[in-house]
């Protein structure tokens, strides 16, 4: 065995003994605020925020020029005010079909894209901000530095879902307020196909109340399913599945106006023409009781088809204009609801989770 | 500076009874002993024997099934033992984007008041590393280093890595291996590596926690360990052991022509005829592997403290040497 | 300083290692009274061996009277191991050169005269290098 031992230098100048533990030392220069872990969930997500801002004010820069350009138009074709009976109507609606021919198209994608915001914040925060993160093991790296896993995932989630809530916010107010001086004109004829009960999800509280259900839904799904891809699919499909029917109750969230005429009468209630919202007509019956509509507007003689199945009137129920607000702060109250029952779930899959 | 890094009577890790399940498979089961601080002990065990599980459970990751396992006392998520614990998962992941400033600024912010930035940059630099290079463009090796320079900067007192050299080259094994040595030695650090490649450990640990089949089958001084096994070589014919063998706990023996070989704890003078030599570490661990019926082995010092307590508490003097 | 060589397939325990090329280089004259052993971190950074087994070694060599723990210091070598007698130009050198001379004439060849001093060795002093025997009889 080989036992020469080589010399080697001691150390030139330095004092004889053992080397101390060296303290921390900052990097040169003004030592970075500590921001805990809200600077790890801004670091993870820094690029998106940066695109979804830029995104947030092309959209706003655009609402502006919209809402401005819609009521220049109204103000220079004098659309403000009823028609008075005269020759001025017939100018009046060619005024009405350019507008919808200028605007229909662009207020039709901007309240597309607000109703789908809740699938969009479901997406992100199933993949990228959960599942992500169980999926490639990163969530191990966070948990065994000092921080407790429910901190983390709180505040994981909580900053992303404030902003989401934020730019939701924003996004909705910006186009409330484009929408809102031309929606109700015309008894909503400038707007057809995004009147207020056609253009509800986009409007008011709806789509800040859909985020916050697509982040909890997103949040649960992530939680359950642990491959981003995977939970990104499941949380679309399930959010369409809870979403929609959820909508569907939305007219009866609110006591209706009734309107019922006799089977004498010419024509049953129209389903359309005003700014009411009329989404229910059918027939009555002697002793009171409501039948479905049968179609019986298609019937040669209308009166004898509804005689014949045993009614003697239609009734016609429809939420006038005065109920938008009503009907908006309902649903996103339930919507909300659903939201904390999908959050409850996705806390107790994480207490599961957490050591 | 001649006081050994350990401190014999503080512990570091225990676990009593502890047992932990995937579904219905226990990854572990009854598996009690104790670490000492300051000790850098081997996790050795085939493939699938609960080695990782075991250092989930240390790290906080996860919570046993049955029984218990402390880290300094403390339950290790809990507020006061989690900043004390550096753990390096198998497959070390990092958040790939992240530049290596950002990951050892992660550190920094989620280690508030416990982050050393000088040896975490230290570290890096070791290996060539620029600050600015992307976690997803680095070599193995190169993530490795990373990961062990997330693990130093938090200053652990236990540090748990589960094969950590395991994609390393040769040179990068030595010096990763020197690195955490070091930084054993200016801080008086419990390490635990487990691994299944007897030569990373060999001269590194002088401790050793053998796990097969979710228990513990050795535990204690690797000194201790060997000493108390001699490999007897000698001759023999006909069926069985020898009588002489009787009074000996006989953990494995092969028979080849007349020559008999055997790996046994010695309990009193050994037969005169039997040429008797101390093992080397890897003929112990490949003796007990082979031979799962022979019973557990813990040398005093890796016996939990406090079932040691109920069993004086009984009468007992020692734990029995059979753990199941 | 002296820098440790360590070779793990050797069969010698690692702080024996240690030990040994400390007393070879206390031999040679490599270190002398005053100097001061790497710290334990030093040596594993170089090394990558467990800490413990240098200070195991540094205990077994402060028990030895040959070096001594300065607490927050260091360990220092307290006395050398290199005599007047084994130095170049002394009288048993010379001896022995001579003899290496008469053995190569005589037609032995290196092996030949390591096995014949590896024998003749043994039977000057009990027991092989490095065990406590020899460290025994150094330290009185």
């Amino acid at each position: 065995m080989s036992t020469t031992a080589s010399v080697t230098r001691i150390t030139p100048g330095g004092p004889v003994g053992p080397v101390g533990p060296v303290g921390p030392v900052e990097p040169a220069g003004r030592p970075p605020r500590s921001l805990g872990i809200a600077w790890l969930v801004w670091r993870q997500h820094r690029t998106t925020a940066w695109i979804a801002l830029a995104v947030l004010a092309a959209l706003c820069a655009e609402l502006v020029w919209l809402r401005s350009a819609m009521t220049g138009y109204v103000a220079q074709h004098g659309l403000a005010v009823p028609c008075p009976d005269g020759d001025g109507c017939a100018a009046r609606h060619a005024a009405v079909d350019g507008f919808r021919g200028r605007f229909l198209d662009v207020i039709g994608y901007n309240a597309l894209l607000l109703e789908f915001l809740p699938f969009l914040a479901g997406l992100f925060v199933a993949g990228p901000v959960v599942a992500r993160e169980l999926e490639s093991g990163t969530y191990k790296v966070a948990w065994t530095q000092s921080v407790s896993p429910l901190r983390w995932f709180a505040v994981k989630l909580g900053l992303p879902v404030l902003a989401l809530v934020a730019g939701a916010s924003l996004l909705s107010a910006a186009f409330t307020w484009t929408w809102r001086p031309v929606g109700h004109l015309e008894q909503g004829r400038l707007v057809d196909g995004n009147r207020w009960y056609e253009a509800f999800d986009a409007l008011g509280p709806a789509p800040v109340a859909g985020v916050l259900f697509g982040a909890a839904l997103g949040a649960l799904t992530g939680l359950l399913v642990r491959r981003a891809p995977a939970a990104m699919a499941a949380t679309v499909a399930v959010c369409a599945v809870l979403y929609w029917p959820l909508t569907a109750v939305r007219p009866y969230l609110a006591d209706p106006v009734t309107q019922t005429r006799p089977a004498s009468a010419d024509y049953p209630p129209a389903l359309s023409g005003s700014d009411s919202w009329r989404y229910e007509r059918g027939m009555t019956t002697p002793s009171g009781g409501r039948l479905p509509d049968a179609r019986c507007i298609e019937a040669s003689s209308i009166q004898h088809c509804v005689t014949g199945h045993g009614a003697d009137g239609w009734y016609l129920d429809y939420h006038p204009a005065a109920h938008f607000q009503r009907l908006e702060w309902a649903e996103a109250g339930l919507v909300t609801a659903a939201a904390a029952v999908l959050a409850g779930g996705a806390v107790w899959r994480l207490r599961r989770l957490c050591p | 500076m001649t006081g050994l890094t350990f401190q014999p009577e503080r512990t570091a890790v225990e676990a009593v009874g502890l047992g932990a399940r995937y579904r219905r498979r226990w990854a572990l089961q009854d598996c009690s002993f104790r670490l000492p601080a300051g000790r850098v002990c081997a996790l050795v065990g085939p493939n699938g024997a609960g080695k990782s599980t075991l250092l989930s459970l240390a790290a906080g990751l996860r919570r046993p099934a049955e029984g218990s396992l402390t880290v300094f006392g403390g339950r290790p998520g809990a507020a006061d033992v989690r900043p004390r614990i550096a753990y390096l998962s198998q497959d070390k992941p990092l958040y790939p984007r992240f530049t290596i400033a950002d990951t050892l600024r992660m550190g920094r912010e989620l280690n508030p008041g416990r982050w050393d930035q000088a040896v975490a940059e230290r570290t890096v630099a070791d290996g060539g590393l620029s600050h600015e290079a992307r976690i997803g463009d680095l070599s193995g090796g190169q993530r490795t280093r990373v990961a062990l320079a997330l693990a130093f900067g938090k200053r652990p007192e236990l540090l748990l890595l589960d094969e950590p050299m395991a994609d390393l080259d040769p040179l990068v094994r030595h010096e990763m291996t020197a690195a955490l040595m070091a930084q054993a030695a200016e801080h008086a650090t419990t390490v635990v590596i487990a691994s299944h490649v007897l030569a990373e450990l060999e001269g590194v640990c002088d401790y050793l926690l053998l796990i097969a089949d979710g228990r513990v089958r050795l535990a204690g001084e690797v000194e201790d360990l060997l000493a108390a096994h001699s490999v007897l070589v000698g001759r023999h014919e006909g069926p069985g052991l020898p009588r002489e063998f009787a009074t000996h706990t006989v953990v494995e023996s092969r028979a080849t022509g007349r020559q008999l070989t055997a790996l046994v704890r010695p309990d009193g003078p050994l037969p005169e005829q039997w040429r008797a030599t101390e093992p080397s570490l890897e003929e112990l661990l490949l003796a007990h592997l082979r031979s799962p019926g022979a019973p557990a082995l813990l040398t005093p010092s890796a016996e939990p403290r406090a079932l040691r307590r109920r069993l004086h508490a009984q009468g007992a003097s020692r734990l029995p040497e059979a753990a199941a | 300083m002296v820098e440790f060589r360590i070779d793990r397939r050797s069969g010698v325990a690692t702080y024996l290692q240690i030990v040994q090329q400390v007393k070879q280089a206390l031999r040679l004259g490599l270190l002398a009274p005053g100097d001061k052993l790497p710290t334990a971190k030093e040596v594993v950074a170089a090394t990558a061996i467990n800490p413990n087994t240098v200070l195991k070694a540094y205990r077994e060599l402060d028990r030895e009277g040959l070096v001594e723990a300065r607490p927050g210091l260091g360990t220092f070598v307290r006395r050398s191991l290199a005599r007047p007698q084994a130095a170049a130009g002394s009288p048993l050198r010379a001896e022995l050169a001579d003899w290496m001379h008469r053995a190569r004439e005589a037609g032995l060849d290196r092996e030949d005269v390591a096995a014949l001093l590896a024998s003749v060795l043994e039977e000057g002093f009990d027991g092989p290098p490095g065990t406590t025997g020899t460290a025994a009889h150094e330290a009185t």
